[in-house]
């Protein structure tokens, strides 16, 4: 009996994973067609997106991407970043699970000033754990803060500050008592960047993949589909999904 | 209602698990339940009955979870949070977990047979005297049952957990027990409330939402997540199933995700064992406290 059962779950599953194969490949055609019908170009895509922001009432401060699978990521980021810094929201970070990002920064900022060379004066590189300081200079307009991020800045990050914490203790520096979730938090955010308000998560299946556990308790997480090509429609029907929802912080 | 139920399922139901079961199960599932004052107000009854319905479907999950052979669940039943709603509303909630811990105490022969041991995880210290009394009875009661776990997140936040673990750390170097150098990710880990049960498998959020609201968000780094729009009084068999049919899916992936994240059962000093086994005794002295004060 167990052999039946079995091969009527892999049945059930192999149709199954038929029917995503075929659904997605006709929305990628489905995707064609319409890049050809409308002569998608970056023109058009900045006043959808100029639109789209000045129809919504509540866009996020910060927006997180999770890049759970794929490898070449750059091209995504430098187009993401166009669209937020468009749409006006001051933070984003990347997040990606083999720490591709973090390694090739230099890479992404090559790419970014020859695909965008508009946006690189809109942009503010934020080192980790680096204060945020203000200089004197005025700037006319906000500049976009990016941060790049590996698993190393999650738990690893709570690690070390728990080590510091225990040094200070034992010196005496601070209490035991005095250590409290208002303490943590404050150490946990030495970059002065607001806990991200909506997750993007790029990947084969939903989840955080390690992404910030302090930092994300009440960030909205949207999952993207893998299979096609980022584009800016997709991103503003996250936002709009996004501004649509409600926070109740536990009331 | 009781919390252990009688099988209610019928023959197609019973099948569809009997399938579902060849493939991979997950070990341990864990459910936000939300959605119980929107049912109540949608259904036009009062919000504490929604609560309840909550509590009848969170005792329907149960047996259904021990029917699809899950060996852990964890629900999230109160988070610290909830303490900023109206008086009337939390007085409500209190009142139902009160009379709910009572029951389990009273079918305790019941939870024997089941072999069922029951945790309550989160921050004892902000409940009333009595509440605080039934959980410590529960938990020490069920302590050696190992057929099934179930663990109930009660005046809980991750926050607030990872906060107690890192004190506790910090103790451990303050006396001399473990040093400085010895603080790592594990003894964190071994240091939280979930320190006895593996990480979730699987998270079910219900009624739409996309946020984990505090929830296990340490132990979730490489869990399957599977968000339904359905609110909780209303969810059911089917939606758990496609639930773990998603998780079977996504499976070969997730085993990818983790061998890249490099999960694995990383060796313990001597000292940080000794510790940990110091720090669990302790709470258990507390628990047997509470307990104690009562008799």
């Amino acid at each position: 009996m167990f052999t039946v059962f079995r091969m009527l779950l892999m049945l059930i599953h192999l149709s199954c994973d038929l029917f995503a194969a075929f659904y997605n490949y006709c929305m990628i055609l489905h995707r064609k067609c319409i890049d050809i019908w409308y002569n998608d170009n970056l023109r058009t895509e900045t006043d959808m997106l100029t639109r789209v922001a000045k129809k919504m009432k509540n866009l996020p401060r910060h927006v997180v991407i999770i890049f759970g699978a794929k490898e070449d990521t750059i091209c995504d980021c430098v187009r993401i970043i166009g669209w937020c810094i468009t749409l006006g929201i001051p933070y984003i970070s990347f997040f990606d699970i083999s720490g591709f990002l973090v390694q090739n920064e230099n890479l992404l900022k090559y790419e970014l000033a020859k695909r965008r060379p508009d946006l690189v004066e809109h942009i503010n590189w934020s080192k980790p754990n680096a204060g945020f300081t203000q200089n004197g200079i005025t700037v006319s307009k906000l500049k976009t803060r990016i941060s790049l991020l590996c698993p190393l800045d999650g738990k690893q990050e709570i690690v070390s500050l728990t080590k510091t914490l225990a040094e200070a203790v034992v010196t005496g520096t601070i209490k035991p008592e005095e250590i409290n979730i208002d303490l943590l938090n404050e150490k946990l955010n030495s970059r002065r960047i607001p806990d991200p308000d909506m997750g993007v998560i790029y990947g084969r299946f939903c989840s955080t993949y390690g992404v910030l556990p302090w930092q994300t308790r009440i960030t909205e997480f949207y999952t993207l589909p893998l299979h096609n090509t980022l584009s800016a429609k997709d991103f503003t029907y996250l936002l709009e999904k996004y501004s649509k929802c409600e926070q109740r912080y536990g009331k | 209602m009781s919390w252990i139920r009688d099988n209610a399922l019928n023959w197609f139901q019973r099948l569809a698990i009997r399938i579902l079961r060849t493939g991979h199960i997950p070990k341990h599932v864990a459910f936000i339940m939300d959605g119980n004052r929107r049912y109540a107000s949608k259904t036009g009854i009062e919000k504490i009955e929604g609560h309840t319905k909550g509590f009848d479907k969170f005792a329907e999950t149960l047996q259904w979870c021990t029917d699809l052979g899950i060996q852990e669940v964890t629900f999230y039943a109160f988070s610290i949070e909830n303490f900023k709603r109206k008086q009337e509303e939390v007085n409500g909630l209190l009142n139902l977990a009160e009379q709910k811990f009572q029951r389990l105490l009273d079918e305790k022969d019941k939870i024997r047979k089941h072999g069922l041991c029951v945790r309550i995880i989160g921050n004892l210290s902000l409940l009333p005297q009595n509440i605080q009394e039934l959980i410590a009875e529960t938990m020490i009661l069920t302590k050696e049952h190992n057929k099934g776990f179930l663990n109930i997140a009660f005046a809980y936040t991750s926050r607030d957990e990872i906060t107690r673990a890192i004190k506790d750390v910090i103790e451990g170097v303050q006396n001399g027990d473990i040093l400085s150098e010895d603080i790592d990710e594990n003894l964190i880990f071994n240091c939280l409330y979930t320190n006895y049960s593996p990480n979730p498998d699987l998270l079910i959020r219900t009624s739409g939402e996309v946020r984990f609201s505090d929830f296990l968000m340490w132990q979730i780094s490489n869990t399957c997540i599977y968000f339904t729009n359905v609110l909780w009084p209303e969810f059911n068999l089917w939606e758990l199933l496609n639930a773990i049919f998603y998780y079977q899916r996504c499976y070969s992936d997730i085993q990818k995700v983790m061998k890249l994240q490099n999960v694995k059962q990383i060796m313990q000093n001597s000292r940080q064992s000794t510790y940990i086994d110091k720090l669990l005794h302790k709470r258990q002295i507390t628990l047997e406290r509470i307990y104690l004060s009562n008799i």
